[in-house]
């Protein structure tokens, strides 16, 4: 019975051990909602400026990054410089989000325009099927239109370059 | 004559409003319970009823333009889990992913009542 002594110490160890790994855990690369991961990309009534396109005959057959904006989003204006950096290497799409032409356009004259082109959904209710949570949110999509991830929450340029190191090789970039 | 045609028209449009209200307010009833059993994604303790949150009131808008389309609550219910995950539900569902879930309860109240039994019984003999 000499070991009962050591319980404690062996107990406080063990808990120490717990806590540190705790501490030092780092969180991996794993979508906040992956219901939507792996899946194609829904069929949306989302337009262009003019209404002369819908977004899904516009990223058929092309790997393209889908960003999901409003100039009332604060979070959303960090991210764009992030967007810009990128905006030559990628094919970045944007979603307006419950959001005019006219204070997208201010907003993109202001801060510059990474987009190729953007899509306008006003009334907020064809984001839902997306899975929206809040502006901004990211999607990474493959030629096949098949969600390959989703960020939600503004983008980082470290996040941004490993998610795209990660899904995109080049065979299914532009 | 007249006054017979506007009458007949009173009624007509009242009756028919009538319908059309009770069939809103149907949908409004089932729109209530649907939402009270569904997570707010934004704020998540929160049931999407409670929530105020501008996407809590476009969900809550979007179930009640499917319900005038005539979808029902499972199928809605099928709709939203797609888009968000089960997460959304404050019930998980019963499949196989969640049997533990919903049996160990039980599973675990007859093992600890089995072993209870027995020391009880194991006390008695000795007394």
């Amino acid at each position: 019975m000499n070991f009962i002594k050591y319980i404690p110490l062996i107990f406080f160890v063990t808990i120490s051990i717990f806590f540190y790994n705790k501490i030092k855990y780092k969180k991996n690369l794993e979508p906040l909602s992956s219901a939507l991961i792996k899946k194609k990309f829904p069929q949306l009534n989302i337009y262009g400026i003019n209404n002369e396109v819908d977004i899904n005959s516009y990223i058929k057959n092309r790997s393209v990054i889908i960003n999901i904006f409003a100039s009332w989003c604060g979070p959303c204006r960090i991210e764009h410089k992030v967007l810009k950096r990128f905006s030559t290497e990628y094919n970045i799409i944007g979603i307006a989000y419950k959001d005019s032409q006219k204070n997208i356009n201010n907003f993109l004259d202001d801060l510059g325009n990474p987009y190729e082109k953007v899509f306008f959904d006003s009334s907020g209710i064809e984001s839902i099927n997306l899975g929206l949570y809040g502006v901004p949110e990211t999607f990474f999509l493959d030629k096949e239109s098949i969600i390959l991830y989703k960020h939600v929450g503004p983008i980082n340029e470290e996040e941004f370059k490993k998610i795209t190191s990660k899904f995109f090789t080049n065979t299914n970039l532009r | 004559m007249r006054y017979l045609i506007k009458l007949i028209l009173i009624i007509f449009i009242s009756l028919y409003n009538i319908v059309l209200s009770q069939e809103l307010l149907k949908n409004e009833k089932v729109m209530i319970e649907l939402a009270s059993e569904l997570r707010c994604v934004v704020c998540q303790n929160q049931s999407l009823l409670e929530s105020d949150s501008e996407l809590a009131k476009d969900l809550k808008n979007l179930i009640l333009i499917k319900l005038s389309e005539g979808k029902n609550k499972d199928e809605i219910k099928k709709f939203l889990v797609e888009r968000y995950g089960e997460f959304i539900l404050f019930k998980p569902l019963m499949n196989k992913n969640n049997l533990v879930l919903w049996f160990a309860p039980i599973i675990s109240l007859l093992v600890f009542t089995i072993l209870a039994l027995r020391k009880l019984n194991l006390y008695k003999r000795k007394n």
